[in-house]
C-alpha cells in the first residue's frame, strides 16, 4: 500500500475523529448520567468533555514522538518486536471488542424499538457486512464516506430543537447542584465513556497532512463538537423529561421524539432512530478498521483487508453472545475497563517511558 | 472475491424470507379510541372502538364497538384480539377515555402499557368521562359523525378554544410520576340528548380523581399558566346589581394572556404565590352597549379587573380543595427552594399555600362598534 | 470486487496476426502486385482495377468501389492523368492526400479506408491517394439530449464531421487530437481529445495506456471501448459520460477532460466523470441561473423519489404504519385492505409491467409506441385496479417513481437507479425502515468507493470541496463560477477573471 494514496486531510480528520465519538452512547446518555448527576447532567457532560480533551492532549503528545508511525508501528519501536507485539494485539483486541460492544448495544436496541422478532443475529450479521465492506478500505476512502455520512448530524441537531421548544420546563434541571459534584464527577465518567473514539488518533496520526498543531487543532474541534451536541441533547432531555421519567426511560432521546406528530409524519423516532443507525455504523467502521489494521500489521504483511473475515467473525460471535441483559451489563463493565486502561494508563505509561528512554521516532519526511 | 462472497452473503441474507416483524396495514385492526371503566372485584372494563373503512365503493366508514372485562389493560386487550378477526393495533389511538370510578381510583396503571409498548401511540387525547366512560362510546355515533372522532374533535376544538388544557397520554406521564406537580385532564360528560359535551376539566392529585372544574374554571386555570396560545373567552358577570339579565354580563376575548408568577416564602414560613400582569382584552359582547368614552372604559376595566381576581381566587381555592397542584408550586419549591422543600409535608402544606392573583384587565379592542 | 475482473483482462497477450506478414514490401512486378492485393482482399468482387499510363509506364489504379468518392477519383486522378501523362506524379494529382510507399500493408490498409492506390510495373513505389467518400446524415439535434434553448446540433456518425463541429466551437491551437486505431480486426479510428494546457497530463496518460492496452478484434461503438476502460465494471452506476451534443464535448473539454470519438458512432465519451455530471444538461445553462437552480435541484430530487419511493410505501405499509398520520392511514388502508398479495409483490408487478411497457414502447415504431402507452398506461392501470390485484395507491407509486426515473437527463444513470430500486424493495420488505437505511448505506459506500479515472465519483460532495458545490446541487450565477471543477484536476484551475467590474463602476 503506497503511503501517498493513504493520507487524509485535516478536515477529514476531524470528521473521522467526530463520526468515531458520536455513535451508539449517544440515545442512552442523558439516562445515564442523570441517574447519578441529576439536573446537572448536561455538566457532567461538559466535565466529560474537558477530560476528553485532557486525554487527547497526552495521546497526542505520544504520537508527536514517533510522528510518521502508527501504535502498531511505534509500539515495537518502543518495546522491542515481542512486548510491542503483545500491546499491539491488546489494542487490537480492545479495538475488536469496541466494536463486537458496540454491536450488542446497536441490536439490543433495535430489536427493543424496531425489530422485536428479528433475530439479533441477523441484526449483527447486517452490520458487520455492511461495514466491512467500507473497512476493506483505505482510510482516504473511509474518511470520505464519514465526512459525507455527516450531514446527517444537523438533522439530529433540528430534531431535537424542535422538540425542546415544544415542551419543555427549564425546572426539571433545577436544584442544580442536587446530587452534589461528587456525583456530578461520576457522571461524567459514564458521559467519557460514551465519548471516546478519539484515541483513533493513535492510529491515523501520520496518515494524516499537515503538521501536528493542525492535527491537534482539528481532534480538538471534533471533540469540541462532540461535547456540544451531546451536552445540549442531554439539556434537552432534562428539561423535557421530569427527574423520575427519566429514570424509567433508558432512551430518553428517542422517546422523546415518539409523541411529536408533523402533519405529514408521526413516529419521528423511527427516522431518527434511522439515521442514528448510520452513526452507528461508522463507528463500527472506524474500531474494526482499527483492529483489522492491526491484525493487518502483524498477521499479513500490513494488508488489511485479508484480517477482514476473521475479525469480522470473531466480533459476531462475540456480539451474539451477549443476548442477555447481565451480559451486556458485563461487557459495558469490560469495556469501561478496557477503554480506561488502553486509552488513559498504557498512553500515559508509553509516554512517560518514551521520554525516559529518551526512544523517538524519526521525524515524517 | 472475497467481496464477492460478501456480497452475495448480504443479499442472500436480504433474500431470506425473514421478514420476522411484519405487521402489514393490510392485516390490522385500527382501534380508534379506547375507555376503562371500573368492573367489579378490582377488573377493568375496556371498551374498544374500531373503525372499519369499507374499501372500493365510496361507503361511510363504521365504528364497531367491543367490550371485555379482564385483569389488566393488557390482558383484557388480549382477550378482545381473540374476539375480533385479524390483529388489534393500537398505534392509532385517537382517544383514551377513563370512567370516573377508574380515575377515582387510579389511572396509571392502565396507562402503563401505552408507555411500555414501543409501537403505542404517545399522542392520543386522553379524557375522563362523568360516569361511564364505554356509555361514550355505545353512542357510536353523534350526527353524522363517528363516536371516537367525535370525542377526539370536540376535544381538539376545545383545546383550541383555550378551554382545555392539551393533554395526551405522554404529556402528563412527567406530571404523573413527578411529586410536587398535578395535572386537569378535561372531563367529558353525555347528556340527555346522548350527546358528548366537553364540560370542564377534572383534578387529580397523584393519578386520582379529585374534584372538578366548570369551563369558566378551566380557562382561568389556562390563564395562570399560560397555556392560552391563541385567545379565550370569558363571560363575566360585572354588574351584579342588574340581577340575572343579559345586561349584567360582559364577554371578552383574552388575547394571549401573559401572566408572572412568583413564589415567595415568608419568614414564618408560608408560602405566598403571586400572580400579577394584565390581561389584554377583546370586547365581544357588551350588551349594556356604553363603551363610548375613556373614562366609562376605564370604569369597565376596573371592574373587569375586580371580577376576574375574584374569579381566580375562587378556581385556586377550589384547586387547593382537591388538594391539586396543578400549577406545580411543589416543583418549583423542590427546584429553587431544595430546603425548604425537604420540610415540607405537601399533602398537608399545599393547602396552607397563600394565592394572591393580582390581575389587571385591560380593553383594547372593542369590535367594528364602540 | 475488482479482483476477479482483473484476472479476466491478464490474459497471455497474443502477438497479433497483422495483415500481410507475408509479404510486407511492394513487389516490382505489376501483376505480382495485383495478385497480391487480390489474395489480400479475398477477391473481393467490388475491387476496381483501372489501367492508365504515365510517364509511358504502365500502371494500375486500385481502389473499393463504395468506399472511394467516385468524383475525385476521376478529378484528381484519372483525368489529370490522361491529359498530362508526364512528369512527376506529385505535380500532376490533385489531391490532399498523397503519399509514396514501400509498404504493402499501408497499402492494403489505405484502400480499406477508402483511397485510391496507384502501382507502376517496375517500380517499388505505390502511391496512396485520399479519394475518401464522405457520406454523412444532416447534423440533427440527438432526439434523447434535445434542449429548449441551446444549440440544436448534434454530432453524427463522421469522425470528421465531429471534429469539424467541435474545432469550430474551440478555435484554439491547444485542442489536441489524438488517433487510435483499436480493434485488431476491425480497425476502428478512435480520437482523443483534450485540451493541453487543460487537462492533467496523468489523466491524459492514463487514458492512453487503457485505449493502448484493448486487445480486441472487435470495436463497435465507444460502448465497447468503455467497457474495456472503466475502473469498476460491476458496478452499475456509469463511470463515463456519453452525449451527443457538442456543446456539451466543448464545455467538458474546457474543464480539462478528456473526450473520446468513435468512427461510425455519434456518441462522445468524456472522463472523468462524476454522478452530478449525468444530472446536469445545458438546459441549465440556458436559463436564467435560479430558474436553472430549480429546476436542476428538482432533477436532483427526483433522484431521491426515483431510488426510495417504491421501498418506502413497502416499509411503511409492511413495517410501520404508525408513520402515517391518521387521515391518510385510513385511506391508504381501504385501499389495499382487499388486495390480495404483499406489498412487494405488487409492487414488483406493477415496476415490471411499467418497465415491459417502456421497452415494447422502444421498440415499435413511434405511431404502434403511442398505442402501447395507451393500451399500457391507461387500460392495464385502470383494469387492473379494478380487478383488485394492485391498490390506487401503490399505482400513483409506481407511477410518481417511473416519471422520477424518467427525468434523468442520462439514460444511462436512469436505468441504474431503476435497477437499483429492486433490491431496496427486498431490503424494505425483510427489514422495514433498518432494511432501507442499510440498502442505502451500501449503495452510498458503493459510490464513494466508486472512482472514474481516478476522480472519485461523488465529488465534490464526497470528497467535499464546498467551492465546487456551487454547480453541483445548484447553479450559481456564470460570473460566481470563477473557477474550473476540481474533480479532473486541470491544470489552470481560473476560468473567469471578475467580469462585472462596470457594475462597481456605475455604482460609485
Amino acid at each position: 500500500m503506497k503511503i501517498a494514496d493513504n493520507t487524509i486531510t485535516q478536515g477529514q480528520f476531524m470528521f473521522f475523529i467526530l463520526q468515531t465519538q458520536i455513535g451508539v452512547g449517544v440515545l442512552s446518555l442523558p439516562h445515564q448520567v442523570q441517574s447519578s448527576a441529576k439536573g446537572a447532567g448536561w455538566i457532567s457532560v461538559i466535565i466529560a468533555g474537558l477530560a476528553s480533551q485532557l486525554i487527547i492532549l497526552f495521546l497526542w503528545a505520544l504520537n508527536k514522538r514517533f510522528p510518521s508511525s502508527t501504535i502498531y508501528e511505534f509500539l515495537t519501536q518502543l518495546f522491542g518486536k515481542f512486548t510491542g507485539t503483545i500491546l499491539g494485539l491488546a489494542y487490537v483486541s480492545y479495538a475488536i471488542f469496541t466494536s463486537a460492544d458496540i454491536l450488542v448495544l446497536f441490536s439490543d436496541i433495535v430489536s427493543r424499538w424496531i425489530l422485536p422478532a428479528t433475530p439479533r443475529w441477523v441484526v449483527i450479521l447486517i452490520v458487520i457486512v455492511t461495514c466491512m465492506y467500507m473497512a476493506v478500505e483505505n482510510l482516504r476512502n473511509i474518511a470520505r464516506f464519514l465526512v459525507a455520512t455527516s450531514i446527517l448530524i444537523p438533522v439530529f441537531l433540528a430534531l431535537a430543537i424542535y422538540s425542546m421548544m415544544v415542551n419543555m420546563n427549564v425546572d426539571y434541571i433545577f436544584p442544580l447542584t442536587e446530587a452534589g459534584w461528587l456525583d456530578i464527577i461520576k457522571g461524567s465518567q459514564k458521559a467519557l465513556f460514551s465519548m471516546v473514539g478519539f484515541e483513533l488518533i493513535l492510529l491515523a496520526y501520520p496518515l494524516v497532512e499537515g503538521n501536528s498543531g493542525g492535527k491537534l487543532k482539528a481532534i480538538s474541534l471534533a471533540n469540541l463538537l462532540v461535547t456540544l451536541l451531546y451536552s445540549f441533547l442531554t439539556f434537552t432531555c432534562l428539561v423535557i423529561f421530569s427527574p423520575r421519567e427519566i429514570e424509567v426511560i433508558p432512551e430518553p432521546l428517542l422517546y422523546m421524539l415518539k409523541s411529536f406528530t408533523f402533519n405529514v409524519i408521526e413516529r419521528i423516532d423511527l427516522i431518527f432512530l434511522s439515521i442514528w443507525s448510520v452513526s452507528v455504523f461508522t463507528t463500527f467502521i472506524s474500531y474494526i478498521f482499527m483492529g483489522m489494521m492491526g491484525l493487518g500489521q502483524y498477521f499479513h504483511k500490513g494488508n488489511h483487508k485479508k484480517a477482514a473475515w476473521w475479525a469480522g467473525i470473531i466480533c459476531f460471535v462475540l456480539a451474539v453472545w451477549a443476548g442477555q441483559p447481565e451480559k451486556i451489563r458485563l461487557y459495558d463493565k469490560i469495556f469501561s475497563i478496557g477503554s480506561f486502561i488502553m486509552i488513559m494508563v498504557v498512553p500515559l505509561l508509553l509516554l512517560g517511558w518514551s521520554y525516559l528512554f529518551k526512544v523517538k521516532g524519526e521525524t515524517s519526511t | 472475491m472475497k467481496q464477492i462472497m460478501l456480497f452475495l452473503a448480504g443479499v442472500s441474507l436480504l433474500l431470506l424470507p425473514g421478514c420476522w416483524d411484519q405487521s402489514s396495514l393490510r392485516d390490522a385492526r385500527l382501534i380508534y379510541g379506547v375507555a376503562f371503566d371500573q368492573a367489579p372485584q378490582g377488573k377493568v372494563k375496556t371498551t374498544i372502538v374500531i373503525r372499519n373503512m369499507p374499501s372500493g365503493d365510496r361507503k361511510n366508514p363504521s365504528n364497531e364497538v367491543h367490550s371485555v372485562i379482564g385483569n389488566t389493560a393488557r390482558q383484557t386487550r388480549d382477550l378482545l384480539d381473540s374476539n375480533i378477526s385479524e390483529k388489534l393495533e393500537t398505534y392509532k389511538v385517537r382517544a383514551l377515555l377513563f370512567g370516573k370510578e377508574v380515575a377515582k381510583k387510579g389511572i396509571y396503571p392502565h396507562l402503563d402499557v401505552f408507555y411500555r409498548d414501543p409501537r403505542a401511540s404517545l399522542n392520543s387525547r386522553i379524557a375522563v368521562v362523568d360516569g361511564e366512560a364505554s356509555q361514550v362510546f355505545y353512542l357510536r355515533r353523534v350526527g353524522d359523525t363517528l363516536i371516537a372522532e367525535h370525542v377526539d374533535e370536540v376535544l381538539e376544538s376545545e383545546e383550541d378554544a383555550g378551554i382545555l388544557p392539551k393533554t395526551n397520554v405522554q404529556s402528563i406521564c412527567s406530571l404523573l410520576l413527578e411529586p410536587g406537580q398535578d395535572f386537569l385532564i378535561p372531563l367529558l360528560r353525555k347528556t340527555e340528548s346522548e350527546e358528548v359535551a366537553a364540560v370542564g376539566t377534572a383534578l387529580f392529585h397523584g393519578q386520582k380523581w379529585t374534584g372538578e372544574f366548570n369551563r369558566k374554571e378551566s380557562v382561568l386555570y389556562l390563564m395562570l399558566t399560560n397555556e392560552i396560545e391563541k385567545k379565550a373567552q370569558l363571560t363575566i358577570k360585572i354588574h351584579p346589581q342588574h340581577g340575572e339579565n343579559p345586561t349584567s354580563y360582559i364577554t371578552i376575548d383574552m388575547l394571549k394572556p401573559r401572566l408572572k408568577r412568583e413564589v415567595k416564602i415568608s419568614p414564618s414560613g408560608g408560602v405566598d404565590v403571586i400572580f400579577s400582569g394584565t390581561v389584554y382584552a377583546k370586547v365581544v359582547e357588551f350588551p349594556e352597549n356604553n363603551l363610548t368614552d375613556s373614562d366609562r372604559l376605564e370604569q369597565i376595566n376596573h371592574e373587569l379587573s375586580r371580577a376576574l381576581t375574584l374569579e381566580v381566587k375562587n378556581m385556586l381555592d377550589k384547586m387547593q380543595q382537591a388538594n391539586c397542584d396543578a400549577l406545580s408550586i411543589g416543583r418549583h419549591l423542590a427546584a429553587f427552594h431544595p430546603e425548604f422543600w425537604k420540610k415540607q409535608d405537601w399533602e398537608k402544606d399545599y393547602a396552607k399555600v397563600r394565592f394572591h392573583p393580582r390581575i389587571k384587565v385591560k380593553i383594547l379592542e372593542t369590535g367594528i362598534t364602540y | 470486487m475488482r479482483s476477479i475482473f482483473r484476472g479476466r483482462k491478464k490474459r497471455k497477450s497474443e502477438p497479433t496476426t497483422k495483415v500481410g506478414d507475408t509479404t510486407t514490401r511492394v513487389s516490382s512486378s505489376l501483376q505480382e502486385n495485383i495478385d497480391n492485393i487480390n489474395e489480400k482482399l479475398c477477391r473481393s468482387q467490388d475491387l476496381v482495377f483501372r489501367s492508365i499510363e504515365f510517364n509511358g509506364k504502365k500502371g494500375v489504379l486500385v481502389f473499393i468501389e463504395p468506399l472511394t468518392d467516385q468524383n475525385q477519383v476521376l478529378k484528381a486522378i484519372i483525368q489529370p492523368l490522361l491529359k498530362v501523362r508526364e512528369g512527376k506524379l506529385e505535380e500532376v494529382i490533385i489531391a490532399n492526400y498523397l503519399r509514396q510507399t514501400e509498404s504493402f500493408d499501408e497499402i492494403i490498409e489505405h484502400l480499406v479506408r477508402g483511397d485510391s492506390i496507384l502501382l507502376f510495373s517496375r517500380s517499388e513505389q505505390a502511391f496512396i491517394v485520399g479519394t475518401e467518400a464522405t457520406e454523412k446524415r444532416n447534423l440533427t439535434e440527438p432526439d434523447n439530449e434535445a434542449v429548449v434553448r441551446g444549440p440544436h446540433d448534434g454530432l453524427v456518425e463522421n469522425i470528421k464531421v465531429n471534429l469539424y463541429n467541435i474545432r469550430h466551437r474551440i478555435q484554439n491551437p491547444n485542442l489536441t487530437v489524438k488517433f487510435f486505431r483499436v480493434g485488431a480486426e476491425t480497425r476502428s479510428k478512435l480520437a482523443m481529445l483534450y485540451i493541453r494546457n487543460l487537462a492533467h497530463p496523468d489523466l491524459v496518460k492514463e487514458v492512453e495506456k487503457r485505449i493502448n492496452a484493448i486487445r480486441t478484434d472487435t470495436i463497435m461503438s465507444p460502448g465497447f471501448v468503455t467497457e474495456f476502460m472503466e475502473d469498476c465494471p460491476a458496478s452499475p452506476f456509469p463511470q463515463v459520460l456519453y452525449t451527443e451534443r457538442p456543446d456539451r464535448v466543448v464545455s467538458n473539454l474546457m474543464e480539462g477532460r478528456i473526450v473520446m470519438l468513435g468512427e461510425g458512432d455519434p456518441t462522445a465519451v468524456v472522463v472523468p466523470v462524476t454522478l452530478f455530471a449525468f444530472y446536469q444538461t445545458p438546459d441549465d445553462y440556458h436559463s436564467r441561473w435560479m430558474i436553472g437552480s430549480f429546476v436542476r435541484f428538482v432533477r436532483l430530487m427526483s433522484f431521491l423519489i426515483a431510488f426510495l419511493l417504491p421501498s418506502l410505501y413497502i416499509a411503511i405499509v409492511e413495517f410501520h404504519p404508525e408513520v402515517l398520520p391518521i387521515s391518510l392511514i385510513y385511506s391508504l388502508k381501504s385501499s389495499i385492505d382487499t388486495i390480495p398479495f404483499p406489498a412487494i409483490i405488487e409492487a414488483l408487478l406493477m415496476e415490471l409491467t411499467i418497465e415491459l411497457i417502456r421497452e415494447a414502447g422502444i421498440r415499435l415504431p413511434s405511431r404502434v409506441g403511442q398505442t402501447i402507452g395507451i393500451v399500457g398506461g391507461l387500460v392495464i392501470g385502470d383494469a387492473v385496479v379494478r380487478a383488485g390485484l394492485v391498490s390506487n395507491t401503490m399505482l400513483i407509486v409506481v407511477a410518481i417513481t417511473a416519471i422520477s426515473s424518467f427525468v434523468v437527463p442520462s439514460h444511462e444513470l436512469s436505468t441504474a437507479i431503476r435497477v437499483m430500486r429492486f433490491p431496496l424493495m427486498v431490503a424494505a420488505f425483510s427489514f422495514g425502515f433498518f432494511g432501507i437505511v442499510v440498502g442505502l448505506i451500501i449503495i452510498f459506500m458503493h459510490l464513494v468507493k466508486l472512482e472514474s479515472f481516478g476522480t472519485p465519483y461523488l465529488a465534490p460532495f464526497a470528497p467535499l470541496r464546498v467551492k465546487d458545490l456551487k454547480d453541483t446541487f445548484i447553479r450559481l450565477p456564470i460570473w460566481k463560477l470563477n473557477q474550473r471543477p476540481h474533480d479532473p484536476h486541470p491544470q489552470r484551475m481560473k476560468q473567469e477573471e471578475p467580469s462585472r467590474g462596470w457594475k462597481k463602476d456605475e455604482d460609485s
